[in-house]
This record gives structure tokens, sequence and C-alpha cells, in this order.
């Protein structure tokens, strides 16, 4: 009752200033608003980075060749050939190891007949297929044959097949790379999205055709290796580590000429870089709720001045300093809970539709992006923009409350 | 009983560098249903031993007690209080909130006690005779209905005590006499009145006249209406 009371005497103060009030409360929607909007366009990039590194394949160990150079953060040697096709067969007998993959890379124009495009060849062996997730489209991957004799066929990524072809169909047709020629075999399912990893980007062929016919080298770019379930990564970390010792004859101090890492790790990683995205997207946002908080308590400060006299009279007959400070505070309160409310309405309106402005698509290049609204961001913003409307209407409250009577009835 | 009783009330305030000396040695007795105006030429000190009569001030020095109740040493929330239950204060420019109706006004008080407001609020208007007028917001009213509202407000939570400062000074004359008699009338019902003005005439409807000189009481007059004159003995 005292609070339904209190509210409409807040409201009919606010109404009496129609103009200021709406700009006060403007002040908070667009806070509030770009709060949510903020931690829901940072949520989307989360759950994008989450989606394609489940596409990249689960349950992955990688191993890289050199090693981390001390007192750099995590910076890794590119220069060491280390890694090489009998490590990936001494891997492949590991306990708990599915499947294991070499790859070779190196980007080359690809032609087909007067086209030209910018492609990534990757030589590696089928169980790339099984590792990375993909399927075949039409067509079919090459098969250990292929690998055994060092076959010029290679299968293509959904995308340079379809930049390179256009509308005709690859399979059976000859590529140019490097000025040899390449049968297609078969065209990738189109794993969409993934442009940052670049894997529909690339040209597969067998890992020796690329070794010795191609880039006319000895050494692996990378090894990937699946384990059966997650549970195992971790030990067949250690049991990967330990075998790669052996095998490259590391011992005591010596520095490993190689890297391993785990998919967990790359996703840990990437959460961590998401993570503090959204940290700076929301604390952009947080600093236009602070300064909508100026705002409302710019415009009580003008409110008590304002209203000194009417103070004075209610001090007169009988309010206690707790009396006009709860009625000021209410009212500030009642500007950042409209605003509350609107930003909140605003908020998730405007998550749901800047994903599909052009812009939007232009900055994400062309990637789907959709947000995501947390329950947690609302419950969030809406409980900081009482709190803002609660702190910077303390202090114009506070005035209020301690003006001497006899001079507030003076106050013309 | 004393509603009001001041002994040696002084009051400085200070100016700049100076402590000016407005109130200097001020004694005064109001018994319960008297009705004493306060007359004095301006500078005279009215307005300040007003604000201390009403507790919205207190003295620099000396004793006020009201219906018996030390008060000249209470803190800034003790004395709303006692605004809040024994003083209902009537003023010149009315005082009443613009954007709130006439029988919101008179239910303020009530609220600030945190009694139920309504029905007394209405049967205080009621008294003043504007009823009729209860949900008109201060600009719709005439200067008398106003000044009616303010005193249905005054006299809503049955106070010990109502000051009125200068509550004819903005009206036309006959419109002030209209006044007076609600004034008037509230003094026969045996409420404590004490009223502030510069008009001989006004302060004939009092019991007493207090006159007020340099911050000191000059004399105090006996009026024909003083039940002192007319129940002799």
């Amino acid at each position: 009752m005292f609070f339904l009371r209190a509210f409409k005497v807040a409201l009919t103060a606010l109404a009496a200033n129609k103009l200021r009030s709406t700009l006060a409360v403007l002040g908070i929607v667009i806070g509030v608003s770009a709060v949510i909007m903020m931690i829901a366009m940072g949520k989307g990039a989360q759950a994008k980075v989450e989606e394609s590194i489940t596409k990249m394949g689960v349950n992955l160990i990688f191993v890289y060749p050199g090693a981390v150079s001390k007192g750099t953060s995590g910076a890794r040697t590119q220069t060491a050939e280390t890694l090489s096709l009998e490590d990936v067969d001494a891997v492949g007998k590991l306990p708990h190891v599915a499947a294991v993959a070499p790859e070779v890379r190196r980007s080359y124009q690809v032609k087909y007949m007067n086209r030209n495009e910018a492609a990534q060849v990757i030589g590696t062996t089928p169980s790339h297929m099984v590792i990375r997730n993909f399927k075949v489209d039409h067509g079919v991957y090459f098969d250990k044959s292929a690998i055994i004799g060092r076959l010029r066929v290679c299968v293509m990524g959904a995308s340079i097949a379809r930049k390179l072809f256009g509308g005709i169909d690859p399979v059976g047709r000859m590529i140019q790379v490097d000025r040899k020629n390449f049968q297609v075999l078969g065209v990738l399912e189109d794993k969409g999205g993934d442009s940052w990893v670049g894997l529909d980007d690339s040209v597969y062929v067998p890992v020796t055709t690329a070794l010795y016919r191609l880039f006319n080298r000895r050494h692996l770019s990378q090894i990937t290796v699946s384990v059966d379930t997650e549970d195992h990564i971790d030990e067949t970390m250690d049991v990967l580590e330990a075998e790669m010792m052996k095998l490259h004859r590391i011992k005591g101090r010596m520095e490993p000429d190689f890297l391993i890492r785990s998919m967990n790790e790359w996703r840990q990683r990437m959460q961590e870089s998401t993570g503090a995205f959204t940290m700076l997207l929301m604390s952009i946002a947080a600093v236009s709720l602070l300064v909508g908080g100026i705002g409302i308590m710019n415009i009580m400060l003008v409110s008590v001045t304002e209203r000194t006299r009417e103070i004075g009279i209610r001090k007169a007959i009988g309010a206690k300093r707790r009396d006009i400070l709860k009625q000021f505070l209410i009212e500030s309160m009642t500007i950042s809970l409209i605003g509350g409310l609107l930003g909140i309405a605003f908020g998730i309106a405007g998550a749901q539709i800047i994903p599909r402005l052009p812009l939007w698509k232009a900055m994400s290049s062309g990637g789907e992006w959709e947000s995501v609204i947390s329950p947690m961001s609302v419950v969030v913003s809406f409980g900081f923009s009482c709190a803002v409307g609660i702190f910077f209407g303390l202090y114009p409250a506070l005035k209020a409350s301690r003006l001497n009577p006899v001079e507030a009835l003076r106050y013309e | 009983m004393s509603v009001i009783l001041a002994k040696k009330i002084l009051k400085n305030y200070r100016l700049g560098e100076v402590d000016v000396e407005v109130l200097k040695g001020v004694d005064l007795d109001v018994r319960e249903g008297e009705y004493v105006a306060l007359m004095g030429p301006s500078g005279s000190g009215k307005s300040t031993l007003m604000n201390i009569l009403g507790c919205l001030d207190v003295p620099t020095s000396g004793s006020y007690s009201i219906e018996g109740r030390e008060v000249s040493k209470l803190s800034d929330d003790e004395l709303a209080e006692v605004r809040s239950q024994r003083i209902g204060f009537v003023f010149q420019t009315f005082n009443l909130l613009a954007r709130t109706s006439a029988v919101e006004n008179v239910e303020l008080p009530l609220h600030y006690q945190g009694r139920p407001a309504r029905q007394a609020a209405m049967s205080a208007l009621e008294s003043v005779g504007l009823a009729h007028r209860h949900d008109h917001h201060p600009s719709q009213l005439s200067g008398g209905e106003r000044q009616r509202v303010a005193i249905a407000r005054a006299i809503v939570t049955g106070p010990a005590l109502i000051l009125a400062d200068e509550p004819t000074g903005n009206l036309d004359s006959k419109t002030g006499r209209e006044i007076l008699e609600v004034f008037d009338g509230l003094s026969k019902k045996g409420v404590t009145l004490v009223l502030v003005t510069h008009d001989r005439q006004v302060a004939l409807h009092a019991h007493r006249i207090v006159h007020l000189k340099d911050g000191r009481i000059e004399r105090i007059e006996e009026t024909h209406r003083s039940p002192a004159l007319s129940i002799p003995g």
C-alpha cells in the first residue's frame, strides 16, 4: 500500500516534467539494452566458435613440429622439420588412438581451364576425413593405394569446388596444381561457416603425393590424432608425448622438438578470447549504463532544487528525513525501473535484429551469426539498472532530506 | 494546561562575522483553547518566534515546552514528529502541493503519521465547507478555497496547536473575513490558535494580542473577545 502510493507520487512528479523524465529514462534504456545486446552478441560469437570447433572434430590431439621457445607466450618455432610419416605409423599403434592423420600444407593457385583460385593444398590420408568429421558429397575419397602409388588425385572442399567449377560437376576432371595435373575423385560435403578454419577451401591430396611430387619435402606440418573417448585424452597425451620422445631420441634435459596440443586446449583458448570479447562489449555497454545513471543524478539534483519549497511544506506538516529520502529515492528508482523494463524490451528486440542487418553480415565476413540472449544477462542488467537508480538517486535524496525546513519554506 | 510555555527564548543568527540577536528573551504562555495574535512591525522577530513555536527551528537558548514536553533541544526528526503529531500550520501563501488534489493535500499529514487518511481528510474538508471540491487541484481553486484546504490540512490530525502565519495576507478583505470566521469557529470548538499578523482588525479576532518589538514582547493586550474580560471574576 505504501509503495503503491509512493510509486504514484513519483509518477506524478515525473509526469510534471515529461521531457526531462523521458530523457533520463532514455539514458537507462540505452544502457540496459546495450548491455543485453552486447552480451547476446558475445554469447552468439561464443556459440559460433563452439560450433566450429565441434565441426573441426572432437577428442582431437594435435602434434606440431618445433618446440615452445622459452620466455615467449606459447609461440612456437615453425622452422623445425621433425615430424615424419614414421611417427604417424607409430602413433597409430598407441592405445586409445582411434585414428591418426598426417597433414602437410601449402598454399597454391589452383587452376581449372582458365579459372584460377587460391587454395590450400593439404596432403593427408583417408583417416583425415574420419578425424575431421567430413563426408564425401559425391565421388569418392582417395584410398590407400593412391597413397602407396603417390597418385596425382585429389578431393576438393565444397567451397573451392564451387568457386573453381561453378555449376559443373568436378568429379573426373583435371585441375592443375603447380602446373601438375590432378584428377578430381570427389567433392566433400559443405561444412558451412568454417571460413576461418578454411577446410572447405582446401584441396586434399594423398600425403605421399604432396610430399614427394608436389612440395618436395620430407616432413609433415602436423599430425592429428583422434582419441576413442574424451576421458582418455589426457592419458593419451602423456603416452603420445613419451612415444614421441622415444621416436625422436629426446632424453633428459633436452628440449622436445615437437609440441602437443589437445582440442580442449584450443577450445579453452577460444573460450578465453571470446570471453574477453564478451567482457569488452559488456564493459562498453556498462559505461553507457553508468552515463545513464549520471543522467538520473543530474535530473534528480535539479528536481530537488526546484522542489525545495515542496520539501519545506512536507517537512512542516510532519515529514521526517527518511520520508523525504524515500520519496526521492523511489522517484529515481522509478526512472531506472521504467528504463530497465523498456531497455530489456529494446535489448531483446535489438539482439534479434542486429545479426540480420546487412552491415553486420558484412562485418562478420558473411558468416551466419545468431545472438544468444541469456536470461542471466536480462536479470543482471535489470538488477544493475535498479542499483544505478539507487546509487545515483541517493545523493540528491539525501540532499533533499537534509534541507532545513525554515529555509526550504522561504525558497522561491 | 499550557499548550505553549516559552521562557527566555533567545535566538541568534550568524550573518557573516556578526551575531544578530533576533529574539532577546521572549516569555510566552498560551493556555489550551486560547486564541492569540502575534503583532509587530517587520524585523520584530515575529517569523522567527513563529518558527520556534512551530518546531521548525530551535531557540539558541531558553526553554520551550508544548503541552509540558520540552522541545527546545530535540533533533530534526524528533521535531518533525512533534510537528506531525501536535502542530498544524496555515501559511500566507497556502503552501499546498500543486499537482495534488485537495483531499490528497489534506491526507498528507496523516500519511506521514502512518494513519488511514481518506475518511478523516474528507470530514476535515467538510468542516471547512469544501467537501464538494475535494478532487480539485489547487490551481482550480480560488484563494479563499485554497486557504480552506490548508486549514483542513492543519486540523486533520487533531493537533494541540494551530499556527497561522498571515493567513489572510494574500486574500481580499471579504475572503479574508470568511477565513477568519473559520478560525473563530475553530476557536469556539476549543482549538488553541496562534496567529501572526500585522493587521489590527485581524488581530482583534483573538483573545489576546501579543505585541513584539525588537525581539522582545512589548505588551500584551486583552481584546473584547478575551474570556477573561467577558467572564468577570
